[in-house]
Order: C-alpha cells, then structure tokens, then sequence
C-alpha cells in the first residue's frame, strides 16, 4: 500500500514541480508579498524597529494578498486534479496499474499539496532575503524560526484550500465545472460570508441600544496581544454598560458565524502572527529607545493565540481530503 | 479445461440512469485463445472489459482472471494483466520514456531492469527514436504502439484491448494485426479485444464473443459458431454446371430443398449440407459441374443476424 502511493506521491509532485504552472504559482505568491510589504510602507519602517519583526509584519498584516494568491495556487494547481484526469481520459490506463483508487487519489492530493507549500516557502524564503538586501537589515538570530513559525498558518491554509478544489475536482466531470464550483465555494465562505456575518449577528442579537457618547473611550476589539500601554479607563455609566454587554453578545455570535470559514482563521492567524510582531516593536522601542537589537518576538502568546485557529485549519483540510477519497473510491467510471 | 477468463452470472448495473450495463454474462475465455469480444456502441465491452481488471466493482457475479478472484484479488490481476484503454488516453506532458518509467514504477518494476526493457521494446516497435519527445505529439499510430509496449512491460500472459484499432489506416492496422498474431503463435499470449470493426480483425479472432445489450448472446470458437449458425439458418450452396437449365431443372425435380437460379448459377438452400448428394446427382445425368460450393458466413454477417435478432 504505503510503496504504491509513495510512486503516485512521487510522480505527481515530480510533475508539479516541473510544470509550468509551479512557476506562476511562485511569482503569484511573490507579487502578493511584495504588494504587502509595499501596502506597508516597507521604506519608512527602514532600520528603526527590529528586523525580523518588521519583515513578518509587513508580510502577514497584509494577510489578504497571502490569501489571495493561496486561493490562485490552488486553483492552478488542484483544480484539475481528478477532472483533468477524466477529460484526458488517462483514468482507465492509470487505473488499470496495480494500484488501488485510494492510493491514486490520495498520492496524487499529497503531492498537489506539498507543490503548493513548497511554492509558498520557496517565495517566502526568496522574498525575505531579498528584501534584507534590499534594505540592508541585519537580520537578527531569529529570523529563520520566526519566519517558519509564521509561515504555518500560511501553508496550511494553502492545504486548507488547495484540498478544497481536489474535492470539487474529484466531484466534477469538467475542470471548468470544478473551477467554477470551487470559485463559487471560495466566495460564498469568503467575501460574502465576510459581509453576511455581522448582519445576522445583528439580526440574531437584536438592534443595539443607543450608543454612548464617551469621548476619548476606546473599545478594544482585538486584543490579540498584551498591549503594554494601559488603556485610560473612564467610568462606566449604565447606557455604556449595556452597550459593552450587547457588543459582546453580538461579537461573539458574529465570529461563531465567520468560524465557519476557514479565511477568518487563516485572517486571524494573520493578525496574531503580525501584530504579535509589531507589538514586540513597540515594546522594544518603548523601553529601549532607539535600539533594536535585544528585540525578540514573544511566540509563547503567538503559539497560544494561533493553535485553536490551525486547529481549525487542519479540520479543513483533512475533511474535504476524506471526502475526495472517499468519493472517488465511490465513482463508477468506465466511460470517462 | 483450463481457462484464463472466467465468469459466472457477472452483472454491472450502473447506479446512474439505473442502466444493466452487463447482464449475467458467463465468459469462457480458454488459454492461448485470440477472443475477439464483438458489439455495437453501448453494448457493454467497455463495462466488462473494465470489470474484469477490477476497476470496477461487479452489482453481482464474479469471476476469476489468470487464477485470481475479480474482486478480491484485483491488484494481482492488474499486475499480471496488460490492458489497454480505448481512445489512447496518455499523459500528455511526459515525455515517451518517463511514461514507460512511470508505469514500470507503478508496476514494482526495478529502475535498472525497466530502462533496458523500455529501450528494447521502443527499438523494437520503431519509437526509439521518439524517446524524448511529449507523448501529446505522437501520432494516433504510435500512441497505440506506446500503449501496446506499456501493457508488454508487466510481460503479462493475457492482454487485454478496447477497440484497439479504433481510427487506425490500413497500414497500422495491418501491422497491428501481425503483432497480434506473433504474441498469440510466438508467445503463447492469451489476447481478448472488443471492436466493431470486424473487416478489420475479424479475421484473427479464434474465438469470440457476441454482446448485444449487456448480454452475451454467443460464444465460443468461430468454426463451432459458424457451424451453430448454419444449422439454423440453413446451408446456400451454388452450383455451377454445364449444361445450366439442364441442371437446374433435374435439381428443382429431384431435390426436396429450395432451388433458384440467379445469374447463370444454381441457389440451393437447404437444410443440411447435401454437396455430395448434388455432385452425384448432376454427375450420374451427365452434367459437368464446374463449381460446387457451400457459402461459408461471414463473422460479420453472423454478427447482423444476432442483432436484428434473426438468430
Ligand atoms: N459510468 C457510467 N455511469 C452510467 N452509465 C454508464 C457508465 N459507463 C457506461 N455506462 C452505460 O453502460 C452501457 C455500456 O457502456 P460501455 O461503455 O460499456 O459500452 P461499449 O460497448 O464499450 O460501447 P462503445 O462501443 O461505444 O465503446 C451504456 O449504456 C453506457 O451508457
Ligand atoms: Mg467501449
């Protein structure tokens, strides 16, 4: 069992790798750090803040690029993963190798995975020693566990999805179809889950109660990390306890929603790793001024903030991979 | 008797469009036979030809293939059976000789010994020189050619082709059946093919098998079915003889068969094969008999009766 698929595993990603595709696959993920980076404003950060920290914030503060060219890979390199198969007729050739269905289908998604992690690494590791020299920055001892550590959730939501359209591959006679159903797929869980989240929150919750007036008050919705500043604390008047209490329920129940989607973990892994960043930064700069050298990232909070999130991402891989094999293990096909 | 190919009751219903693609078919393929599985569009060769590799999953029956169970031992079956699709499906973007890799690997196939047999059998077939290039580039001929050497790989003893010939020219075809003809004689290789085109190999077939709608009407060895056919449908013999009228009307008188007479030859359809009681009969009266033949069927002509269910 295990020697067979290892040769479909081999072969498959061996012609990944060297197709065409892989390389658009690159530059994609490359164009899409490069536009964080300069969403970031990458210049003006220069060498006043730790280096490390500012490349994995420029990075994954701009999470939407990642995610976006993820979404691209995949689609490039997945889509046509079974239906690609079934419109060049080869199934029946390969199928009638001494190989089970499950060990086919299974190689094959592994090795159309791994292509698309090594894409993703690949253009990290390519992009962030480029924008050393760019830049000039001395990287500091940690840049390399940071930039693996940060990258997980990257790559596993490139798995997340790229799982995803070896599903719809699988299910589909066309690779347009899948292309389609996967596109669909992706924006339904997406944008427009994005949207739809804080309407029926609202709608579930109930309209909020008047909103206080309370100048200089500060909500903080995202406390992703321990912020050293204290926040300036005005008393509470009863409208804006009411306020708080409604707030919360209808967070809460919003991002029960958006938890549906495996882009608002990915987003929220995201957020965690950059601001876990930026906000080593501050505090270095706070307390030591202009020097930037003793600064390390505080990755207990990081490892801590993220692990229910890639929990969740890993759920999303491994469901729809259960799903494609299963499914072709399933289908009767003699015609296509 | 030993066959390689067996089958009992074997039934495929495909659960989308609930169709009964294969019905209780009892196949009898005996070793060394060249069995020619014959069919119209969506007769169900593919179905059963894809059953018997286990790629696909029987609704009821089973059968054994080379000794091993169908189902239970169906990788052992695609081990040690070659089986060509039909269409000629190839993975395009390799190149000819990665292909023979690749499969050789899905075969358990060690490296070293694969490279020198993938090399001798493309010299063999004249692709050698076409080692290097895509598989999306070859010719329709040579796909064939790359799928033949493909199943000789795994140096199978039964080989199995759908429509092997399909959209092949005279030549290639011809050659094809050369090939077929050498592996059955020199190698002892027991070959099943399904086709329509039975001007085009007909003629190899030792034996065959007639589907019609999921079920297999006929089988068995040619000279046997055209025997069996014979005895149902009745002997035409013709006769030519000197002087003709002459002839005709002693036939018409004393033969107790049908008897016409169609440009300057003598029709006799009867119902057993009365040659030598013609020839004495036209000879005792002093008549010349210049020819004297029974008309043997055509696979072909067999082949239509079945279908439009005259037989
Ligand atoms: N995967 C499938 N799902 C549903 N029905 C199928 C499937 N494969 C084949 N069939 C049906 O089963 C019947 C037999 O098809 P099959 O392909 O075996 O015929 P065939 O004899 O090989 O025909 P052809 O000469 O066109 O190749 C047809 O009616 C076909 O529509
Ligand atoms: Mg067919």
């Amino acid at each position: 069992m295990s020697s067979r698929l290892f040769t479909i595993y081999k072969w498959s990603l061996f012609e990944s790798i060297k197709s065409r595709r892989f390389l658009i696959v690159m530059v994609a993920y490359g164009l899409s750090i490069v536009m964080g980076m300069l969403a970031q404003g990458l210049g003006s950060f220069k060498t006043t803040f730790a280096q490390a920290s500012l490349l994995l914030h420029a990075v994954y503060s701009s999470g939407m690029w990642v995610t976006f060219a993820t979404v691209f890979g995949a689609l490039i390199l997945a889509v046509d993963a079974i239906s690609g198969e079934r419109e060049k007729r080869t199934l029946p050739l390969v199928l009638s190798q001494p190989i089970t269905r499950a060990e086919f289908i299974m190689g094959k998604s592994l090795a159309i995975i791994t292509a698309l992690c090594l894409a993703t690494i690949t253009a990290h590791v390519i992009l962030i020693l480029a924008a050393i020299s760019i830049f000039q920055l001395t990287p500091p001892p940690d840049i390399l566990s940071a930039s693996l550590y940060c990258a997980i959730p990257g790559l596993l939501f490139a798995t997340t999805v790229s799982s995803l359209s070896i599903l719809f591959s699988t299910l589909s006679r066309k690779t347009i179809s899948a292309l389609m159903a996967t596109l669909v797929f992706v924006i339904a869980i997406g944008p427009i889950l994005n949207v739809c989240a804080p309407l029926i929150a609202s709608a579930i919750v109930g309209p909020p109660p008047e909103r206080p007036v309370q100048p200089g008050y500060v909500v903080i919705t995202n406390t992703s990390v321990n912020v050293s500043i204290p926040p300036i604390q005005p008393p509470e008047s009863e409208l804006v306890k009411e306020w708080k209490q409604w707030y919360s329920r209808y967070s809460a129940v919003r991002d029960a929603i958006s938890a549906i989607s495996p882009f608002y973990h990915a987003e929220q892994c995201f957020h965690i790793v950059a601001f876990g960043a930026s906000s080593s930064i501050e505090v270095s700069s706070f307390t030591e001024g202009n020097s930037s050298t003793e600064v390390s990232i505080d990755f207990a909070t990081i490892i801590d903030k993220t692990a229910p999130h890639l929990l969740a991402l890993i759920v999303y891989t491994v469901v729809p991979f259960l799903l494609a094999t299963v499914s072709f293990m399933k289908q009767e096909e003699a015609i296509a | 008797m030993s066959y390689v190919v067996e089958t009992w009751e074997l039934t495929k219903v495909f659960k989308k469009g609930h169709v009964k693609a294969v019905d209780a078919v009892n196949l009898r393929i005996p070793k060394g036979a060249i069995y020619g599985l014959l069919g119209h569009n969506g007769a169900g060769k593919t179905t059963l030809l894809h059953l018997l590799m286990g790629m696909l999953l029987p609704t009821a029956g089973g059968g054994t293939v080379v000794g091993y169970d169908m189902v239970k031992e169906s990788s052992l079956v695609r081990k040690s059976v070659g089986f060509m699709p039909e269409n000629y499906g190839l993975y395009d973007y390799m190149k000819v000789d990665e292909f023979l890799e690749y499969l050789a690997d899905l075969n358990g196939i060690p490296r070293s010994a694969a490279k020198t047999t993938i090399r001798m059998l493309l010299e063999e077939f004249n692709l050698w020189d076409h080692h290097s290039k895509k598989c999306g580039q070859l010719s329709r001929g040579m796909r064939q050619k790359l799928l033949v050497i493909s199943m000789l790989l795994k140096e199978p003893e039964l080989l199995i082709m759908d429509e092997p010939t399909l959209g092949l020219d005279p030549l290639a075809a011809r050659e094809f059946k050369e090939l077929i003809v050498r592996l059955s004689a020199k190698e002892g290789k027991t070959i099943i093919f399904s086709t329509h085109l039975l001007q085009e190999i007909g003629g190899l077939c030792s034996h065959v098998g007639i589907m019609y709608m999921g079920k297999l009407l006929i089988q068995g060895e040619v000279e046997n079915i055209k025997k069996r056919f014979l005895k149902k449908q009745g002997y035409m013999i013709t006769v030519e003889a000197h002087p003709l009228d002459e002839a005709y009307k002693l036939l018409g008188d004393q033969l107790q068969e049908q008897v016409a007479l169609n440009r300057g030859r003598i029709l006799i359809y009867a119902h057993s094969d009365v040659r030598e009681a013609i020839f004495d009969l036209l000879a005792s009266h002093g008549i010349k008999v210049r020819d004297l033949h029974l008309e043997i069927p055509s696979l072909e002509q067999i082949f239509h009766k079945y279908y439009r269910g005259e037989c």
